[in-house]
């Protein structure tokens, strides 16, 4: 085959394709289609994938027996433990504390500076990381936070919003928690010194987002997540709070009712740790790398649905666990960045999905389940899609109509981690459109907890993507960083004001654990498959297929 | 009509084969030569760094992180045979080239210095109490040449040489932390952001 022919970064023949967006882009200007009714929704959800046949079956053992479930997910919760027990001696347990994280995203970080904060004692704190302290989805948050903070807003409208968007499946409780308390997080994060964008007269820029009836996100940059983390772990820094890194969790400790602890392992020497602690706060996001229907992922390589395994395990209930939530704007091309994240912000400063025809074929910021849904349908049931050299399908972001409707320099100045990503790849988008297709994105369900982020297991919290309930079916935009926020600063304080009771230490018992194996072999699910799988895989086939464990 | 969304589904999962389920050296046609650490591989030509060591059999624990340009975790320098010149790059974000020869540093000994936020205030003090080794910068630029974000990072050091607070974190905003700026520095500037 002959080598293709490049000119700015494209193939020849979608650089044709390309003109044809350049050409019609004055036209679309002052044109955006009408948003869809609640029966063209339904229509084009059709070929969503979690409304498409096949893909989800139901869990077959424990609390939430008979719910469906992606068959990726229902994989790790009909796997056997990665220990059976006898292998770890519980009697010495190497560190006690009063309170254990597990996760040191957005969620667990802000628990743990929110319990000191309430008189935890810092070193009555440890906070686990699998991989290093701040590897997470938080801080691929680009886009925004939403606080509903204008006279024009209310928590009330942005409950309404956050409810529609999750088709009124939102469990209301934690929801009104999360509407609630999103301007008293807006002053912490300003109060540790977090940048946001501002107007000239020093207040915030606000911006909507899929699914919102009123200005409410708050940016920094395309950057959003990385300042609000950043700030949040110095923060945690300088109250010298204990942290492991490269410690995942491979099972909790029960003392037969209560959750009493976990198992470590070493990811570099292979040792495990036994952790007692008196409260537990799981944090551990959410199941992105699981790549549920072979869709790419806009998440961090952690992302592997660790915390729901070990939460099921112990008892916890899950709700919410038959969505997935797919992000329109995925990068369809080039090759090398699949998947990753378009922010919704594009969307909500202009860029206007474009079809090869040159049409705006849908309104622009529906919620995410709908405007995905239309893109696949524009793809691969109306083909009019761009096919990339690689086989995949695509529409156009049409990212010049950002310059052109709020003038020249704006995509550097609000989208440099959009504009330098490209940049690497020889794109430019603030002369050619992107082309984009949906990416798995979040984790919509989880584990489900009262509003102070506490679940059905005696002294177990959970906060952020792997608690499930507050999104309902489908999250907004915005709502994520959002509920790591609320919910690590409610678990916090939930957990100081449990410890004021003079909690003793519980017994560490892996009968948990056992009782599940039982089940699982009662239910003849006969299978090597283990959990939590910690990592994906992505060794080439011919290298795995000449695998020997020799050393 | 099921079959037909069913059939959407395994279409779309098809096309992603290359990213979700590794590569399949069948469905290459163009193969480069890199060496990782000092041993060649024959990698597919067009993968990022990172793809073609998982592509040659690695399993990353350290090195990777988001995959996407946000952590710095992927911190990677190489040169190309027959220049002299030391590269830097971000393993997620850099397309493998012909003659590569490379190494990660997945760690950068810094230091941290910690401070009270309400009992800071805007100036020259904070820098000279907490990180008074800034004023040792020689302008040499080495920092400004190692990062991914394209920072003007010798600049902001400047800026908090002066007490310009908002001046430099500006100029710092998009830093991902990877530290190659620091293990460049000459001077021996023990933060990085």
């Amino acid at each position: 085959m002959a080598e293709l022919k490049f000119i700015g970064g494209y193939p020849e023949y979608m650089r044709k394709f390309i003109d044809i967006v350049n050409k019609t882009r004055a036209k679309r200007k002052d044109y955006t289609p009408i948003a869809m009714t609640m029966e063209q929704r339904d229509e084009v959800l059709k070929v969503h994938p979690d409304y498409a046949p096949g893909g989800k079956r139901s869990i077959s053992i424990g609390l939430n027996k008979g719910d469906m479930a992606p068959n990726e997910v229902a994989d790790l919760i009909e796997a056997y433990p990665l220990i059976q027990g006898n292998e770890v001696d519980l009697t010495k347990p190497d560190l006690s504390v009063d309170l254990l994280i597990i996760g040191g995203g957005l969620a667990g970080t802000a628990a743990a500076v929110w319990a000191n904060d309430k008189g935890v004692d810092k070193d009555q704190i440890l906070l686990v990381n699998k991989l290093r302290h701040g590897d997470a989805n938080s801080i691929m948050a680009e886009g925004g936070t939403q606080a509903a903070d204008r006279e024009n807003d209310s928590p009330a409208r942005h409950f309404l919003d956050a409810i529609g968007g999750g088709h009124f499946t939102n469990k209301p409780d934690v929801l009104r928690a999360l509407v609630e308390d999103a301007p008293l997080i807006m002053k912490w994060l300003c109060d540790l010194g977090a940048i946001f964008d501002r107007e000239e007269d020093g207040s915030f820029v606000e911006k909507a987002g899929g699914g919102t009836s009123r200005r409410r996100m708050h940016a920094c940059k395309d950057y959003t997540g990385l300042e609000e983390l950043r700030v949040i772990r110095d923060e945690f820094r300088n109250r010298e709070i204990p942290y492991l890194e490269y410690y995942p969790v491979i099972e909790l400790l029960t003392d037969g009712s209560r959750v009493t602890g976990a198992v470590l392992y070493n990811l570099e020497t292979g040792d495990y740790k036994i952790i007692q602690a008196k409260a537990t706060i799981l944090a551990t996001g959410g199941f992105g790398r699981l790549h549920v229907r072979g869709f790419p992922t806009t998440n961090h390589y952690g992302a592997t649905c660790d915390g729901v395994v070990l939460a099921y395990r112990a008892g916890a209930k899950l709700r919410d666990t038959d969505t997935v939530q797919y992000h329109p704007t995925g990068a369809a091309y080039p090759q090398q960045i699949i998947g990753l994240l378009l922010t919704e912000k594009l969307r909500g400063m202009g860029a206007q999905p474009v079809n090869k025809n040159g049409e705006a074929f849908v309104f622009p910021l529906e919620p995410r389940d709908v405007e995905a849904a239309s893109f696949i349908r524009e793809c691969y049931v109306k083909e009019n899609g761009i096919v990339t050299p690689t086989g995949m399908r695509g529409v156009w972001l049409d990212t010049p109509m950002i310059e052109l409707k709020n003038g020249e320099g704006t995509i550097e100045k609000s989208f440099p981690g959009m504009f330098r990503m490209f940049n690497r790849f020889d794109l430019d988008i603030r002369k050619d459109p992107v082309l984009v297709f949906p990416t798995l994105h979040y984790q919509n369900g989880g584990v489900e907890s009262d509003p102070w982020g506490k679940t059905n297991v005696d002294s177990l919290w959970v906060a952020g993507e792997v608690s499930g309930g507050i999104h309902g079916k489908n999250r907004l935009m915005g709502n994520s960083t959002l509920d790591c926020l609320v919910f690590g600063r409610r678990t916090g304080i939930s957990v100081a004001e449990y410890l004021k009771s003079d909690v003793k230490h519980g017994k560490l018992m892996l009968e948990h654990m056992k009782n599940y194996v039982t089940m699982l072999k009662q239910a003849g699910i006969d299978t090597t498959r283990k959990a939590p799988i910690l990592l994906p895989d992505y060794r080439g086939k011919a290298v795995l297929a000449r695998m020997i464990d020799v050393f | 009509m099921p079959e037909k969304d069913n059939n959407i589904m395994d279409k779309i999962a098809e096309s992603n084969k290359s990213v979700v389920t590794g590569i399949d050296e069948k469905d290459i046609e163009h193969w480069i030569t890199i060496s990782i650490l000092g041993s060649e591989y024959k990698v597919p030509a067009g993968l990022t760094i990172m793809q073609a060591m998982e592509f040659a059999g690695y399993r990353f624990v350290r090195s990777c992180g988001c995959r996407a340009g946000f952590c710095g975790a992927c911190t990677t320098v190489y040169r190309i045979v027959g220049d002299y010149r030391l590269k830097t790059a971000m393993a997620c974000q850099t397309r493998v080239e012909q003659g590569m020869y490379l190494t990660q540093i997945p760690f950068t000994p810094a230091e941290r210095a910690n401070y009270d936020i309400d009992k800071l205030s805007p100036g020259i003090e904070p820098f000279l109490t907490l990180y008074p080794e800034i004023l040792r910068c020689l302008g040499c630029n080495s920092c400004t040449k190692a990062c991914p974000q394209d920072i003007d990072v010798m600049e902001y050091i400047a800026a908090g040489k002066r007490g310009d607070v908002a001046l430099m974190a500006e100029l710092s905003f998009d830093c991902i932390q990877w530290g190659l700026c620091a293990m460049r520095c000459p001077a021996e500037l023990a933060q990085y952001n």
